[in-house]
């Protein structure tokens, strides 16, 4: 009843004029930095940041909360239609979305990351609304043991993200793990393998390399292919498609498990949309009756891991307005918005300034139905991409790949690793090694290192604390069926045949 | 053709406005601050000097929204509208590579009288931590402004009431208390090596990627025993009831904890804080240093500062150039011993 009550507070407040103005603002800005590679929802939000010094508290959150859930959304159009991951969430998005595109299915594709993303962002609202307290409790459960596990967890999803060869796949992820040593050791801080760089001392940005492999190694490949036309048949009529009946049907269930998965690992620190849209989309493959088509250019995968990264965003609220403890760096930045207002973000936040939390979640409702409208009348004109000539295309894709790198921290270093990981991109595509379990292994190598360090310190170097913890010990033992689940299957199935001879 | 040509041609255009608003909001928020601040009305106080002609950059190592980036703003909001400057002051982010890039932009412009830039440990740690080819000694300090003093908390039901308690534990074997922190060499574990030193224990140290917001999580879930924090990082969670501070770093009391005994109080004699200063790029000449910690002293004056003050936690500090250059001359080989002995600390 009181959640009710402070919910139509809430919603009081933000419905006027000035309040629907500046939710409309973040969200438009959030879909065009989304869209954009490079500047994710955490630079635009620390550069939007400063102009709101001024306005009022809740107001200001309101605007920068959009721009986070817009990237969310926005995230996806690149990625379907120029195979540019505008975030490190939507790298999943490009990998289906990207082959729906070339088979002239882009609108469709788009459409259904619009409706997944409205989904996920939606119901993870609802949860924030009804669950925030109790989820709050929950994560802090969750301590470096349980986490070490769910990284391990998420690098099984290397075996889903790989299309072909398994061995590929696990080269690739190597790779990036590999790379994710590079910079300072999280435990002692020693630096490895900088070569005395300090742009390096951070690890190589992420961003970038997740740009170069996929967006400068595409045009790299059309270039070779001698620009034809983006595909032979490219839609005449630009109107909207919607996915069809079917498609929806089989989208379902990958989308409620998305929203799901996405609002709980967004609710843990430090676990984020990545990990999520990840973790999402390989479950969804697992279970799907046509894992062929997967990687080819399966609809339902972006409703996996749109729904995911988009209801990560919700949860990632969840400890920033219950806690006062940001849980990924976006919300960091948002917390950095509270305290430059002077106000304090801790446990009170919700008795002491209702008006903000409940701003916030009743701005988010409206926000993300404003996203959807913008996202879909925005489709139209950003399918128009297509019917630019290759020549032209290619080097705009370029050029914005070049623009987004500089752009995360303002450092030409970070063109060359984009320009690098494009050829790098470019020869992988030639032998047939998959791109995104790299992109895994960077996201996810320093995390389980991290992780383990931690519970390595906290055991005193005792390997038991992994089994001594309940949560722990649970996540432990589902790691291991997944892990030997290929095994388990293949013994299960020549019983199965043994008896039935 | 032609429409394709035109809708081709309007999308090109309308990506490279992107590319510019998205590049360049970063410079019009700075704008949009200084029109504000931006009256060229009053008279200099030195006329002899002709200074500031222009807007002065204050350079930030931080992103928007850091502790570091909220002290910056308050000191330009400050001087911007009591005008204690003819001309604006503006805040520039330049973060990334824990402060190098803005030490080699600051050290590029040497002798640029117009570029401010924040100072504070980084300054003292980073070029240790990351091997920078640069120290202190390549800028020119103009004052310090404040300390953020360090408190030692515990969770709110932990067993530990007193120091007492936690050096007890603590001395029952080597590694038996845990303290969590933030990046790996960071400051909080300074304190923690002073009182290391001082009593004869040794902590085990539990470090952060994602800094100190991750050490509080890992304290509140009972993962470990104890942090050392700025009071702005833990305040809200002390007001709720989750935290306890059960110390403060400084020679007296804080105000904003005014029941919690210092360390001195409770037996160990350390103090340790964390100071707030600004530093100019080298070559700069003496009287436009003079000048400008003139008007950080009536920075120091203005209520806007004083506010800063008590929300953060923060205690007020000043020091003129001369007075920062002897402190920070001191406080370097502190902060280098410690940093070389982290990584024996951890391996213990």
């Amino acid at each position: 009843m009181d959640i009710l009550l402070n919910l139509a507070m809430g919603f009081q407040q933000v419905l006027t004029p000035i309040y629907l103005l500046f939710v409309l603002l973040g969200v438009g800005f959030g879909l065009i930095v989304g869209a954009l590679p490079g500047l994710g929802p955490t630079a635009a939000i620390a550069i939007l940041l400063p102009l709101t010094y001024k306005s009022d508290p809740v107001l200001s959150m309101v605007m920068l909360t959009g721009i986070y859930y817009g990237a969310m959304f926005g995230g996806s159009y690149t990625s379907i239609l120029l195979n540019i991951p505008g975030e490190s969430s939507a790298v999943m998005t490009a990998l289906e979305g990207y082959q729906l595109a070339l088979q002239g299915q882009a609108s469709k594709a788009i459409q259904m990351a619009n409706m997944s993303s409205f989904l996920g962002g939606t119901i993870s609202v609802f949860g924030l609304t009804v669950a925030a307290p109790l989820l709050s409790k929950a994560a802090l459960a969750f301590g470096p043991p349980e986490y070490f596990i769910l990284m391990m967890l998420g690098l099984s999803a290397i075996a889903f993200v790989g299309t072909g060869s398994p061995v590929k796949a696990l080269i690739a992820g190597c790779f990036g793990l590999m790379l994710g040593t590079i910079g300072s050791e999280p435990i002692t801080g020693a630096q490895r393998y900088t070569f005395g760089s300090y742009n390096l001392g951070d690890g190589i940005p992420f961003a970038a390399v997740a740009m170069g492999i996929f967006a400068i190694a595409e045009v790299l490949i059309n270039i070779e292919k001698g620009l034809k036309p983006f595909s032979g048949k490219t839609e005449k009529k630009m109107r909207i498609q919607w996915p069809t009946k079917e498609e929806l049907k089989i989208s379902m269930s990958p989308a409620f498990q998305g929203t799901g998965i996405g609002f709980v690992l967004g609710a843990l620190p430090g676990v984020g949309p990545t990990i999520a849209s990840f973790l999402s989309y390989s479950l969804a493959k697992l279970q799907s009756k046509r894992p062929e088509k997967w990687g080819k250019g399966a609809i339902e995968g972006i409703a996996a891991v749109e729904t995911a990264n988009n209801a990560a965003v919700g949860g990632a609220m969840v400890p920033l307005l219950s806690l006062g403890i940001p849980g990924s760096s976006a919300t960091a930045v948002l917390l950095g918005g509270l305290l430059m207002h002077g106000l304090r973000p801790g446990p009170l936040l919700f008795s002491e300034h209702p008006e903000i939390p409940w701003g916030v979640i009743a701005s988010m409702y409206i926000g993300n139905i404003i996203a959807i409208i913008m996202g879909i009348t925005l489709s139209v004109y950003f399918i128009r991409l297509l019917k630019l000539p290759p020549a032209v295309l290619n080097v705009i894709i370029f050029l914005v790949t070049i623009i987004g790198a500089y752009s995360i921290n303002n450092n030409v270093f970070d063109i060359w690793v984009l320009l690098v990981f494009g050829v790098v991109g470019y020869f992988f595509k030639k032998v047939g090694i998959p791109e995104a379990p790299v992109v895994l292994g960077l996201v996810l190598g320093p995390l389980v290192e991290t992780t383990f360090g931690q519970s390595l310190i906290m055991s005193h170097g005792s390997l038991s604390i992994f089994v001594q913890r309940p949560v722990s010990l649970v996540l432990l033992i589902i790691l291991i069926i997944i892990y030997l689940w290929p095994l388990i299957r293949f013994s299960f199935n020549r019983l199965k045949y043994s008896n039935n001879q | 053709m032609k429409r394709i040509f035109y809708s081709g041609f309007s999308i090109i255009l309308m990506v490279a406005f992107i590319g510019l608003v998205v590049t360049g909001c970063g410079t019009k928020g700075k704008e949009a601050n200084q029109v504000q601040g931006g009256s060229t009305t009053k008279q200099q106080e030195q006329p002899q000097l002709k200074y500031p002609e222009k807007t002065v950059e204050f350079v930030v190592h931080t992103n928007p929204g850091d502790g570091a980036d909220i002290y910056a703003r308050t000191i330009a909001e400050a001087i911007n509208s009591e005008k204690l400057m003819p001309q604006p002051m503006m805040v520039l982010n330049k973060p990334g590579g824990s402060g190098a890039n803005m030490y080699n932009f600051v050290m590029q412009r040497a002798g640029d009288p117009y570029i401010l830039m924040t100072a504070q440990a980084n300054l003292l740690t980073s070029p240790i931590k990351n091997n920078l080819p640069l120290s202190y000694k390549d800028f020119t300090p103009v004052a310090r402004m404040a300390i953020d003093p360090l408190v030692v908390a515990v969770k709110a039901d932990s067993k530990y009431k007193t120091m007492k308690d936690l050096i007890d534990a603590a001395k029952v074997a080597p590694k038996a208390v845990t303290q969590a922190g933030g990046l790996a060499g960071a400051t909080e574990y300074f304190l923690s090596y002073i009182i290391e030193q001082k009593t004869g224990v040794v902590f085990n140290l539990l470090p952060h990627r994602g800094g100190g917001a991750e050490a509080v999580i890992t304290l509140l879930g009972g993962n470990a025993d104890f942090v050392i924090m700025n009071p702005s990082e833990i305040v809200g969670q002390v007001e709720a009831g989750k935290l306890r501070v059960i110390a403060v770093a400084t020679e007296e009391r804080l105000p904003s904890f005014p029941d919690v005994p210092t360390l001195k109080e409770q037996g160990i004699d350390a103090t340790f804080g964390l100071f707030r200063g600004v530093a100019m790029p080298k070559d700069v000449s003496p009287e436009i240093v003079a000048y400008l910690e003139k008007v950080l002293k009536q920075v120091t004056d203005t209520n806007k500062w004083k506010e800063y003050l008590k929300n953060n936690g923060l205690i007020s500090a000043y020091l003129p150039a001369k007075d920062f250059k002897a402190y920070l001359d001191e406080q370097a080989p502190i902060y280098e011993q410690v940093l070389k002995t982290y990584e024996t600390r951890l391996a213990n």
